[in-house]
């Protein structure tokens, strides 16, 4: 039987092999499993085959996932996203590609109270996506703007891949959600810069404003605003639910699905086929999503149960280099299996193996597991393996698998960058927490 | 080869009206769901009195809504997949190569569907019951995942053997 490494290079390898002759994803993972079951295990594993797909699909945060996508959905089709654009067009004025900051803005929002970054990712393909690329946004920079704001989810409190890693790790949980800020806001600057020197560089990237021929008036502005009302019935089904503490993340999509209906029925688009349409919609969007996540599932337990994920990380560790180098190899090991392990599943392996070597070269852990975190979380934006990648896809019914892997990776880039800045300045994770 | 078409139409025709329902299912558990958790929030926080089954209820439609939808999904071609390599063939080649997967998606299926009908059948003489609040049989879920996917394991097959003309899926990358 396969273990350790081998057993990590050959079931990737494979996986990667079946997923690039065309077979659907899950039926990559489906197979991969299929084997590496029969090989371990033998057909008395098979029971745990049919258990694993039972346990993921009946998990009760995964909920939170169809109930964006509904959402979404019913915005889409109510002509809600519509109003939206409008208003801010008209209340923000001549800049160009201001809707990329409304991306970012509603993705990071939507993503952080949710816990949920990959149904908001659906979300915002299956409503914003398509009236941006309908508009003239560029879809690639579009794309990257939901993916990075999604991602951001885990630095901004409240943040549950903080409090885990915290509790994991014995940090400062409170410490670690405040870390999490200045260095969630500078990579929204870098993502917006980004953005704008790209629509700078080429105009083609946003439409023009024309269609904006003079500064809009005070009435224009109070009007645009007024319109934004039904729309903010949503956003506050959904934020204010979680922050009054009325609803947890799941509870409160289900309660924006309504607040979707209520925006549909103000702006004379509720009706029978609207909720048809929508759910048949959402289930099928939602249905190829989780089945991707019930059968990557017991991939990643098959990884750790070959001591493959272990084995890798103890060899990372037992390298005798520079602090400086060791830290790289710490951050990128995480950056590289998040591509295809579950986040919790890989703290739970990897955070304990950690602890004496950061306490042998000395560093803050405080800066260090706020860069594990971002990291972690980039690994379900990079290609090929990122669940958010294929989210956004689901979502996205005029769009190619291909265009969402080249529209991702400039932004993985980003992230990249941000954490360097972030290695060389430690001062942005850990001012805020100096000051409680 | 066109009679034996012919004579399994009347059977694809009833395979197309369960999987159609299946749909119907899946986006009525969906709705189901919302109704549930505002009824939850209603009982929770304006009468005071919080339901018990709510949350295990919820988790078993979302079962209900994935496995529901997932064949008439795979008969619309709509299941995420990157095809790259395909896409990049001549197009012929890449057609032998779409047909290939779908047929050993179709073996992964259906051997998935015979896995999962021993695992139902072992657990309804059992009468193992789900580790929820409210408990009830597992044997009816894991029903409901080898049905589907031994019609989406189905539908793979006829995604192989149709007319080249149709061969691509909407799901392609």
């Amino acid at each position: 039987m396969l273990e350790g490494i081998p057993a990590i290079v050959v079931g990737v390898g494979l996986l990667l092999g079946l997923m690039l002759l065309g077979l659907p994803v899950f039926i990559a993972f489906l197979t991969v499993n299929l084997l590496a079951v029969g090989l371990m295990l033998g057909p008395s594993g098979y029971g745990m085959f049919i258990a694993s797909m039972f346990d993921t699909t009946t998990t009760n945060s995964l909920v939170t996932i169809p109930m964006f996508i509904l959402m979404g959905e019913i915005l889409f089709r109510s002509n809600a996203v519509d109003v939206l654009f409008h208003s801010i067009d008209t209340i923000v004025g001549k800049v160009r590609g201001r809707q990329y900051v409304l991306t970012v803005l509603l993705a990071t929002i939507f993503s952080t109270l949710s816990g949920a970054a990959m149904g908001v990712a659906a979300m915002l393909s299956r409503s914003l996506l398509p009236t941006m690329v309908a508009r003239g946004y560029d879809s690639k920079l579009a794309i990257g703007n939901i993916l990075a704001g999604a991602s951001l989810a885990p630095l901004i409190p409240p943040s549950i891949l903080a409090i885990i890693v915290g509790m994991l790790a014995g940090v400062s949980i409170s410490g670690l959600l405040i870390a999490g800020i200045l260095p969630g806001l500078m990579f929204a600057v870098l993502f917006l810069g980004y953005t704008f020197i790209r629509v700078r560089l080429d105009p083609s990237l946003a439409p023009s404003d024309e269609g904006i021929r003079k500064e809009p008036s005070v009435g224009e502005v109070v009007m645009a605003l007024v319109q934004l009302i039904p729309f903010s019935i949503v956003i506050i089904s959904v934020i204010g639910l979680i922050l009054m503490g009325i609803a947890t993340p799941t509870e409160a999509g289900a309660m924006g699905v309504l607040g979707a209906l209520v925006t549909a029925a103000i702006y004379r688009r509720f009706s029978l086929s609207l909720i048809k349409d929508s759910t048949i919609s959402s289930a099928r969007i939602a249905a190829m999503i989780l089945i991707i996540m019930a059968t990557s599932k017991l991939f990643s337990q098959l990884l750790a149960f070959t001591g493959g994920a272990t084995a890798l990380t103890q060899l990372v560790a037992g390298l005798d280099v520079a602090p400086w180098l060791m830290i790289f190899l710490l951050m990128a090991l995480p950056f590289i299996l998040c591509m295809f392990i579950d986040q919790i599943a890989l703290m739970l392996i990897v955070v304990p193996i950690y602890i004496p070597i950061l306490n042998n070269i000395g560093v803050d852990p405080l800066w260090f597991w706020l860069l594990f975190l971002i990291n972690i979380t980039v690994g379900g934006m990079t290609p090929p393996f990122g669940y958010t990648l294929f989210a956004l896809k689901s979502g996205w019914e005029d769009g190619r698998l291909a265009e969402v892997f080249s529209a991702a990776w400039p932004f993985v880039f980003i992230f990249i960058l941000g954490m360097v800045l972030l290695a060389i300045f430690p001062g942005i994770v850990t001012f805020l927490p100096s000051l409680i | 080869m066109s009679n034996a078409v012919s004579s399994l139409r009347p059977l694809l025709r009833v395979q197309d009206a369960v999987s159609i329902a299946g749909q119907g299912l899946g986006a009525i558990a969906l709705a189901a769901i919302v109704v549930i958790y505002a009824y939850e929030i209603i009982m929770r926080y304006f009468i005071g009195t919080p339901t018990v089954w709510a949350s295990d209820f919820v988790s078993f439609l979302l079962l209900i809504s994935v496995f529901a939808v997932l064949p008439w999904l795979t008969r619309d071609g709509g299941n995420v997949a990157v095809t790259l390599l395909p896409d990049y063939l001549p197009p012929a080649l890449g057609d032998k190569l779409l047909r290939f997967g779908f047929f050993i998606s179709g073996l992964a299926c259906l051997y998935v569907a015979y896995i999962g009908l021993e695992e139902t059948l072992r657990l309804f003489e059992r009468n193992t019951m789900t580790l929820t609040t409210v408990r009830v049989p597992r044997w009816p879920m894991l029903a409901l995942i080898t049905l589907s996917m031994l019609n989406a394991g189905l539908y793979f097959f006829r995604l192989t053997f149709r007319h080249a003309t149709n061969a691509a899926g909407t799901g392609r990358a």
